[in-house]
This record gives C-alpha cells, structure tokens and sequence, in this order.
C-alpha cells in the first residue's frame, strides 16, 4: 500500500542502456566528423593536384603546338570543376557523394591524361601513370568504408584495360599495372577492416566511459534529491516520538492519537522512500524477456489506471477523458504497456492541478522512419504503429530541460524543490520499454504553465487483430 | 523542559512540508513559550512576517518560490524585520550551504533532523542575540569571506 514509486512493484526493469548492442546516433556521428574532416583536406590536396598537374600539362603542350592542349585545358576544367563539387559535398557533410566525386575525378584525369600522351612525344608519361591507379585505391580506403575500396578498385582495373587496349597495347605493363592494384586492394581491404573495428571498439569505449560518468553524475542528484527526501520524513517521526515521551502528552486523548498518527504517516512516508530506492537496484535487471504478443490498448489501459498509487497521485475528482477504440491492440509485453501507462498517467496528474483534466487517446497512424541508404540517400521506411496519447493542463516542461527528462534519476530543479514525491525513474523506465518492444516516445511542451504536456508513444501494432476503424469513428 | 520565561514569544515557522509544519506548531509550544504560526512558502513568510512582527523565524532552505537564503537576505535587508532572531533548518548539510547561510545573514543553521527540544533551545538562545553580537558575527563572516572568496 505504501509503495509510493510511480513504478508498480510488478515492474522488471530495463535496461542495457543502448549503447551496448547498436553503436548509438552519437557513435557514428563522431565517425562523419573525423571523415567529413579528412574528405575535405583530401578535397582541397586534389584541386590543388589536379589544377596543377593538367595546367602544367596544358601549357606544356600549347607550347609545343599539339592540338591536345585544347583536350588538356577542357580537362582541367572539368575535372577540377567536379572536384570542387566534391570539396563543396563534403563541407556539406555529403560524405559517400563527396568520396564518390573526388575518387571519380582523379580517376578520370589519369585516363584520359594516359590517352591523350600516349600519341606525343611524352608517351613515356602515360606508363607512368598507371601508378596513379593504386594510390587512388590506397585513397579510397581512407575517405570511406571497404565497398568503396571495392568498387575503385573495379573501376580503376577497367580503366586500366581501357587505357591499356587504347593507348599502350603492352601486356606485360598491363599485367604490372593490375598486380599493383590488387596488391594494394588487399593491403587496404584488410587494413581498413582492422582499422574499423579498432575504431568501433575505441569509440564504444569512449561511450561506455561518458555513459558512466553521466549515471555517476545522475546518481549523485538522486542521493542528494533522496538525502532531502529522507531528513523531512525521519525529522517528523523523531520529533513525534519526542512528544510522545513527555508524561502529559501520553494520556489518552485527542493529542495522543493525533501524535501517534503523524508519526505513523511518517514512518510511512519513510517506507515507501525505501521503496523507491529499491526500485533503481531493479532497473538494472533485463526487460527484453518477453514474448511480443498482442495487447489490448484499453484493457492495458484500464489495469493500468487502477494500479496508480493513491498516496503519489490523487484521482479522486479527477477527469480522466479516454479515446481508445475497444478493437486497437499493440503487439508486444502487456506488463510493460501498462507500467508506460502507469507513469504517464501519474505523472500527468502529479504535475498538473487537482481540477485539470488529463486526455488520453489512442490511434493507427502510419509511423515513417528515415535509415540511410547507399552514398547517404534517405530513405522513408513506413510502418503502421499505434500511437497512445496522454496529454495533462498542467506546469509544462521547459524546452531546455527536455533533453535530460528520459535520463534515468533525472528530476527537474524544480521537483526537487517541490512536494512533489517522484524518483526521477518513471520516464527513463518508460523510454525503455517503449524501444524494447521496438516502439519509441517522445513529448511536446510549450513549457507554458496551464499548456501542459504532451507525451507520445509509438508501439508496434498488432497486425493479425481485427481492423481498427479510425479514431473518428469510434469513441468511448 | 527550559526554564520558563515571564513572556510568550510568537515563532513563525516557514517550511514547505506541511509534515514539519504540523510537528513544530504542536510540540514546540511543550518545550517553551511559544505561539507557533506557520507558512507554506518564502513569500507567506514574508507576508506573515510583515503581519505579526514575530520574535524569531524558523526556516526551511530548500523551497518553491523564494528559498531560505533569500528570504533572510530580504528578512535582514529591510529595518523592520532585520533584528528578527533567524533560525535556517534545512536538508543541506554541506559546509558550503552552511557558510551560504550564515553569510546571508542567520544566526543559527541547523540540519534536519532537529528534534522539537532542540529547536526550541536553540529559538531561545537565538533569542538572546542582541544585535552588537549578530553585527560582529555577520564582520567576521565578511572578513573570512574576503580574505578567501573561493570559499563562497
């Protein structure tokens, strides 16, 4: 009964925080900025290379009155016009597009640099140029991932034959040129592999650390936040117990009752902190156990209206609005969906006032997620989900304060100042349980007192239940 | 028991826990001669304050709206209240916090949990405070805090 968490005591909690299975948004983003840092000196090195190289060329041959100086200048411009590009792609953080420029455009310039030599006087050049082919391979390694090794490498053998077919007709260089390629696919190939996992493994490193120290930090504001909650409560019963002890107090009378009922509230009160304590020790216990089945929104919702603990949040008097059609199911853990209810809705009522209405609905809608495809196209990935709202009137949440709300033990300045009994766990709980059964939650908020709050999650719907008809056709 | 004095002092106790609030109206008046009055928050204390000119103030730190600290920097910056014996009660047990109250102008900082004999001994030490003592307090504070400013 005194259970005053806003976490039922059925609750297992979550949660392998993230980092630990898939490298996190975070990861990878780190990754684009040391590549998009590199790309863009490797962008600017080629400009500069291909600018002086053809000009050189150019000049060389104008000078020696050959009609291919016209060639070269076109040249020039054009591949040093797609290698700005590619520059101009990677400032943009264009990555793969960028890469894919800058490798195509030294590699165009080599081969028709070897075709147009291969007729003068300087055709001595154009063998020589065939070690430009594995140095773009060794390039390629560096500016993005091994598919892209794999493909220069393709391209960079086919033009070798071209260029070979077209203008030396030597086997033996040919046989040379192609050995020299491969030998440096494999050395980059591997290289980049090991340099990869190195990477990734330091990377997770570095987000195991910062994760850790964040929870330190967060831990730290909860025993602080649990240090104040504790000292009001033990003050209290201490100083009953006191006034228990003085003779006139102890006969039986109003005062006596009323004294020996404060200290038991208190005592409680104290009870139900330890509670709340234990809980945290819980969370770290898996959540992913479970078989995703489909669950009835408004059953879950309707268990999990009536497991909202008194003590924490006062329904009496409260108007709670529904919108969920009778038919809508999610598809995964029943448990979890209604401890997400729970907390949403104790919470909603918790920071809002005692008259305030809180809303709750619950509705099909087409999910679109966005995954990143090949040379960093996105593309929308659209998913039928059920989306579950539960919206109060109350204070609202500072826009600033946001970010930190579904981090575990976090508790807003200004709860921590309030009566407001809370273990900073709920949102962090409900966070991962959303993503455990593969939905997601969010939330609006003006930040505006009297606007209130919003809270959104996303579940997977269950597809073999009964068709759901739309949320204006059906109300409760 | 204290001794009992000829007078009856009114003690306004201002704290957000009604828990504490209940517990100090009802058994302070068994250690001494107080009449208890309560507030909720900084600014009813300030109100009641104004009001009833109370003997001396007991005060939570940690509160919604105006926190303990400033309430005694108003308390101790206006001429009307500033002889007002103040009494901070709080959950902060950091020396820091404790510097920060006794800078701001409390003659005593108490951590919780306080018993009500406690609290009530200290209400009648505080009471006997003349205002030359709390002057050369709030000076040697000053001087400290001067001559180490990391402190603060």
């Amino acid at each position: 009964m005194a259970t005053a968490s806003a976490i039922p005591t059925q609750v297992v909690a979550p949660a392998k925080d993230a980092a630990a299975a898939t490298p996190p948004k975070d990861e990878r983003d780190q990754d684009r900025q040391r590549r998009r840092r590199l790309l863009i000196s490797f962008a600017v090195v080629t400009v500069a290379l291909l600018a002086l190289t053809l000009g050189a060329t150019t000049i060389v041959q104008f000078v020696a009155g050959a009609g291919s100086a016209v060639f070269f200048g076109a040249l020039l411009v054009l591949t040093t016009t797609l290698a700005g590009l590619g520059l101009w792609l990677a400032w943009r953080a264009h990555l793969a597009r960028a890469a894919l420029l800058l490798v195509g455009a030294i590699l165009l310039a080599t081969f028709v640099t070897q075709i147009m030599l291969s007729g003068t006087t300087n055709a001595g050049l154009a063998f020589l140029l065939f070690a430009v082919y594995p140095l773009v391979i060794l390039s390629a390694g560096v500016l993005a991932d091994r598919r892209f090794i794999l493909a220069t490498a393709g391209a960079a053998a086919l033009l070798s034959l071209l260029a070979n077919f077209i203008a030396a007709n030597n086997g033996m260089l040919l046989l040379f040129a192609l050995a020299q390629e491969s030998i440096a696919t494999a050395i980059m190939y591997y290289f980049i592999a090991g340099y990869q996992a190195n990477m990734q493994d330091l990377e997770r490193t570095r987000q195991a650390y910062e994760r850790m120290v964040r929870i330190d930090s967060l831990k730290e504001q909860f025993i602080t936040s649990v240090n104040h909650e504790l000292r009001n409560p033990t003050m209290a019963m201490l100083g009953y117990i006191e006034l228990l002890q003085i003779p006139r107090n102890q006969s039986a009378g109003e005062r006596l009752k009323l004294i020996v009922d404060e200290a038991n509230d208190a005592g409680q009160g104290l009870r139900a902190l330890i509670n709340s304590i234990l809980e945290t020790r819980r969370m770290d216990q898996g959540i992913e156990d479970f078989v995703p089945q489909p669950v009835n929104v408004r059953d879950a919702l309707t268990t999990a209206m009536r497991l909202i603990d008194p003590r924490e949040a006062n329904m009496t008097g409260r108007e709670v609005r529904v919108r969920v059609s009778p038919a809508l199911a999610i598809m995964g853990d029943r448990v979890h969906l209604q401890q997400i209810l729970t907390n949403l809705i104790s919470n909603a009522v918790k920071y809002s006032d005692l008259d305030a209405p809180v809303d709750v609905a619950a509705a099909r809608v087409i999910d679109v997620q966005y995954s990143e495809g090949r040379w960093g196209r996105k593309t929308p990935v659209e998913r039928e989900m059920v989306e579950i709202m539960v919206r109060d009137y109350g204070l609202g949440i500072p826009p600033e304060d946001v970010p930190v709300l579904f981090q575990r033990f976090a508790r807003l300045p200004r709860d921590l100042a309030s009566k407001v009994l809370g273990n900073g766990l709920g949102l962090h709980l409900c966070k991962a349980l959303a993503e455990v059964m593969g939905g997601h939650i969010w939330l609006e908020s003006t930040g505006i007192p009297g606007k209130g709050t919003t809270f959104y999650v996303r579940l997977p719907i269950a597809t073999n239940a009964v068709p759901v008809p739309l949320p204006d056709e059906a109300h409760m | 028991m204290e001794a009992p004095t000829p007078q009856r002092y009114t003690v306004l106790v201002v704290d957000d826990n009604p828990q504490l609030t209940k517990l100090m109206a009802m058994g302070l008046p068994d250690f001494g001669d107080f009449d208890v009055v309560t507030a909720d928050d900084g600014i009813e204390g300030l109100i009641k304050c104004a009001e009833l000119q109370p003997a001396c103030m007991v005060l939570d730190v940690m509160m919604p709206g105006l926190d303990g600290y400033q309430l005694v920097r108003a308390l101790r910056g206006d001429p009307v209240t500033a002889h007002i014996p103040l009494i901070l009660l709080t959950a902060k047990v950091q020396e820091k916090d404790q510097y920060i109250g006794l800078a701001s102008g409390a003659d005593q900082y108490l951590c919780k949990p306080v018993l009500p004999s406690e609290l009530s001994r200290a209400i009648s030490a505080a009471l006997h405070i003349s205002a030359a003592e709390r002057e050369r307090k709030q000076v040697a504070l000053a001087e400290e805090a001067f001559d180490d400013p990391g402190k603060r």
